[in-house]
């Protein structure tokens, strides 16, 4: 099954995710691509490149890093989208994180915000005592993942709950940014 | 979009259907939901006859979920492919026990492979009429955590199924959580 049908649809799934980024004039980190359902929403959640070159030092120094700035590119669809007034619909959004505020914006294709919801920026830092192994692949380079870890929808009242995460290594250090929106009635 | 979306939810629900039926279950695979991401995966449906649970013998105990199958589950990604993780890819059927509080995880052989909580929850009020059935069961995806590095990590997998009527709903949770 794993292969079957994850392979498969990981693959369409990112190229639809890249066509539609690229009309956004954004690039993907398709190897972190997420994707998740339930009866009332499903939701794709790709991180979006360029975040593996983020000035980790500056994180660790404590400074914001993340000023407007896409940190994930979602697309969203189901039930709760498709009634009235529900402030937006299926479709493709940017997730623009702002650290210093803490908050991050869920931007439509048009460059409008049509929701705004919660920004958490974790720092792991690097492991002491690790074996080769381990200190090999950390010297490897960065690496970029996705995970959606929320996806809740009703559709009455229509609301809906969507939380991304991405974490990105570089030597050894871990930072996960966390995004959720809260939207609805 | 869409439809790549819809034709993923119709080969989940055939490859969950064709399973469970080979372990003599029958699946509500209209509930059917999934969380991908590059470490972990599951597919979770509720097991079908949750709809003829009534609220208020649920929340005291008196439906019998002893032993009942709830959920049936698929498990994989490459935080399972560390030989020190205690469950491996594949189908694997969750049991609820409430007179403990407690699910079960058991593989397709019929071996219990993990243990953890449950919770029943009855939002935000029984449905007036007793035995009255109710509409159609749904499963979520409520935690997916993968965490391995050095052959020690963490796994934490939780699910409900709820079903719901009438402006009640009756869910049932269940967490298994595996450290190593």
């Amino acid at each position: 099954m794993r292969v079957e049908i994850e392979d498969t649809f990981r693959r369409e799934l990112s190229q639809a995710m890249v066509e539609a980024a690229a009309a956004d004039q954004m690039e993907l980190y398709t190897n972190g691509i997420a994707f998740a359902g339930n009866p009332r929403l499903s939701v794709v959640s790709a991180p979006v490149a360029g975040l593996e070159t983020l000035d980790f030092k500056a994180i660790l120094d404590g400074r914001y890093v993340l000023q407007n700035t896409p940190v994930m590119y979602w697309y969203l669809a189901g039930e709760p989208l498709g009634d009235r007034p529900f402030p937006f619909s299926d479709g493709f959004y940017s997730v623009v994180a702002d650290q210093q505020s803490g908050i991050i914006a869920l931007r439509n294709r048009n460059g409008e915000s049509v929701a705004k919801g919660g920004l958490d920026v974790c720092i792991e830092p690097p492991l002491s005592g690790v074996g080769p192994r381990v200190a090999k692949k950390a010297a490897a380079g960065p690496t970029v993942s996705g995970k959606i870890t929320s996806v809740t929808g009703t559709w009455w009242p229509p609301h809906i709950k969507v939380c991304g995460q991405v974490t990105i290594k570089q030597s050894g250090v871990t930072v996960k940014v966390k995004a959720c929106i809260d939207a609805g009635f | 979009m869409r439809e790549i979306q819809e034709r993923l939810r119709r080969q989940l629900s055939q490859a969950m259907v064709d399973a469970a039926r080979a372990e003599g279950l029958s699946l509500n695979v209209n509930g059917i939901a999934f969380d991908f991401d590059s470490e972990l995966s599951v597919v979770s449906a509720p097991v079908a006859g949750l709809e003829t649970l009534e609220a208020n013998s649920t929340l005291d105990g008196r439906d019998g979920l002893v032993g009942q199958p709830v959920m049936f589950w698929y498990l994989a990604g490459e935080s399972l492919d560390d030989e020190n993780v205690p469950l491996s890819e594949g189908f694997y059927t969750v049991l609820a026990n409430q007179e403990r509080g407690t699910v079960t995880l058991r593989n397709s052989n019929g071996n219990k492979v993990a243990e953890g909580r449950l919770k029943a929850c009855i939002r935000p009020s029984p449905p007036p009429w007793p035995g009255v059935a109710f509409f159609s069961a749904t499963a979520h995806i409520t935690t997916l955590e993968g965490n391995v590095k050095h052959g020690h990590g963490h796994i934490k997998v939780c699910g409900d199924a709820s079903v719901s009527a009438f402006g009640g709903s009756v869910s049932i949770e269940g967490c298994i959580e595996v450290d190593f």
